[in-house]
């Protein structure tokens, strides 16, 4: 599994992101969730807000190195990875905020929404599974 | 609860196993910057000198966020950082239980880094800035002689439609070293209180920040323990019994009774002088200060450009007023980024402390990793012409700046002899984790 995830990964690096053409947003099949808008999206992801629509989440990320996690910062937080550490860093470090769950790899990431219905996550369309639920896909 | 037990449990709880916790509950993160700087100076200025030193920029902080339960939101965060400043000796800048009370506001109890000026808060975290410190002339000891007090925070945050907006208030206390004449002078903030407002965007940020303070410290007693003051008085003693000794024995017969009256009234003269300039600083002195700060920060995609404008009023304490401040401009090309800045400090209203000084400096950043970055800093500093003291000090002769440099003054006239201008060269590499 890891391997397969260091292989995607290290060809990504390769074609420097065209690996993976979309990124979807997923919650656990079993949520009350059923659809995020990109604002919302945005700040969960940059630790502003713990709901959606009045409905506690846990936002999960993959590793600062993970392509796949490089991708999503870019489409829906419009951050590179240099900003994302200024950004987090800044946070965590002045007592702003805690920073999110993190997991190394996509199959994590479906394991954790799987366990718990109030994560909320992102992967790429090979590991999406009838577990899981899209909430919107990130072209 | 008290505070203290609070925060005893908060530690107690840090302290435990990390494998006792699920790995979510217990977050560790760290930062740290190792550098190198020097002057072209023999003299010391701010934390170096000609043979360089790696103690200005050297730190190591680590942070631990421990939050029991999901469904509470209380966290408990400690973040130790060991500075080579002060050697090595570890210090808990922040160390608060924090409690969300509501989606937009935040209380924290405890240790707390008081967010005076723009980066004050994240001035230990090299990442989130350009150069390898921010401007010393503002963010230094000499302008701001503490960073964290004991006490608690109330922190507004508001999302607006496409931006936001954050209030802040603060109120503590805390023992404090001010560095003034080359001495570590030790005090008390007996109370604190502030506010900052801030508004921004995802690129642009607007702050405005004020501070009001009590300041207590024993100036007279740090100032005379000195081996110099020490010497000095010695010098007077003997100076004036060998006079009276000398004034005796030509009183009878064996010597000169004029010439030895002169040489006593002119030891006496200067017992007098020295008397007088310690009568400026009084024991026990209790004072306040204020802190205002206006800046503004544009983070574009490739273009930064910071400014600060810094004012500190002070009085019933012989430490100067000030007015400090700094511009930046920074553009980056990929994984570097080269930056321009200028800063200055004005001190005025003291007849003791002169540190006006201004410096420009040209650096670059690295971006070695995302969490990783290499920084050169050169940077020239001009000491500021002499000032004219108050018309009733007993010091007449012009006050001369000292600028950031670290040298006991003379005692009878309180200027250091210091180069009126030095280039200061620094590299550094900073992380986190």
């Amino acid at each position: 599994m890891k391997y397969k995830a260091l292989t995607a990964g290290f060809l990504s690096f390769l074609l420097s992101g065209f690996v993976f053409a979309e990124v979807m947003v997923v919650v656990s099949a079993k949520s009350e969730i059923t659809s995020v808008d990109s604002k919302t999206l945005k700040k969960l992801y940059l630790g502003k807000t713990k709901k959606i629509g009045g409905v506690a989440v846990n936002a999960i990320n993959l590793l600062d190195t993970h392509p796949l996690k490089i991708e999503f910062d870019e489409k829906a937080l419009k951050k590179d990875p240099g900003k994302m550490t200024a950004y987090w860093s800044n946070m965590i470090f002045t007592g702003k905020g805690a920073p999110l769950d993190q997991v190394d790899t996509e199959e994590e990431m479906l394991n954790a929404l799987r366990k718990d219905k109030l994560s909320i996550g992102y992967m790429s369309a090979d590991t999406i599974s009838e577990k899981v639920k899209v909430l919107i896909t990130l072209p | 609860m008290s505070l203290q037990k609070l925060l005893a449990v908060g530690v107690l709880v840090l302290t435990l196993p990390v494998s006792a916790f699920a790995a979510s509950k217990l977050k560790v993160n760290g930062f740290t910057t190792a550098g190198f700087s020097a002057t072209d100076t023999k003299e010391s200025y701010a934390f170096a000198d000609e043979d360089g030193s790696f103690s200005e920029s050297t730190i190591m902080g680590i942070q631990m966020r421990f939050s029991p339960n999901k469904t509470v939101p209380i966290s408990f965060v400690t973040q130790f950082i060991a500075r080579a400043r002060t050697d090595w000796d570890m210090s808990a800048d922040w160390a608060y239980v924090g409690w969300q009370a509501t989606d937009s506001l935040a209380v924290n109890i405890g240790r707390i880094k008081v967010p005076i000026f723009m980066i004050s808060e994240a001035y230990d975290v090299g990442v989130t800035y350009p150069w390898i410190n921010p401007p010393e002339e503002i963010y230094g000891f000499a302008n701001v002689p503490f960073t964290s007090i004991t006490g608690m925070s109330f922190d507004y945050n508001y999302d607006l439609d496409e931006s936001w907006a954050r209030a802040q208030f603060y109120i503590g206390r805390d023992n404090i070293k001010i560095p003034a004449l080359g001495l570590l002078v030790e005090g008390e903030i007996t109370q604190l209180a502030g506010f900052t407002l801030s508004w921004g965007t995802d690129e642009l940020e607007i702050r405005f920040a004020a501070v009001g303070v009590k300041v207590k410290m024993d100036l007279l007693d740090v100032l005379f323990g000195t081996p110099q003051a020490q010497a000095a008085n010695a010098d007077l003693g003997n100076d004036m019994i060998s006079a009276l000794a000398t004034l005796s024995l030509a009183n009878a017969g064996f010597g000169d009774p004029v010439a030895a009256a002169t040489d006593l009234g002119a030891v006496i003269a200067s017992a007098a002088q020295f008397e007088q300039v310690f009568s400026l600083i009084e024991n026990g002195l209790e004072g306040d200060a204020g802190f205002f700060s206006l800046s503004g920060r544009y983070n574009g995609d490739r273009l930064l450009l910071m400014a600060e404008i810094g004012k500190r009023p002070v009085s019933g304490i012989p430490f100067p007023d000030t007015v400090s401040g700094f511009v930046t401009m920074g553009y980056r090309f990929g994984k570097w980024m080269p930056h321009l800045t200028y800063s200055s400090l004005d001190t005025s209203g003291s007849d003791l402390v002169n540190q006006s000084q201004s410096a420009g400096m040209i650096g670059v950043r690295y971006d070695i990793q995302p969490w990783a970055a290499l920084k050169l800093d050169i940077q020239h500093i001009e000491l500021d012409d002499a000032q004219y003291r108050s018309a009733d000090s007993p010091l007449t002769t012009p006050l001369t700046s000292s600028g950031l440099f670290n040298q006991f003054p003379d005692l009878t006239t309180f200027t250091a002899d210091v180069p009126q201008s030095l280039n200061k060269i620094n590299i550094a590499i900073t992380m986190v984790f």
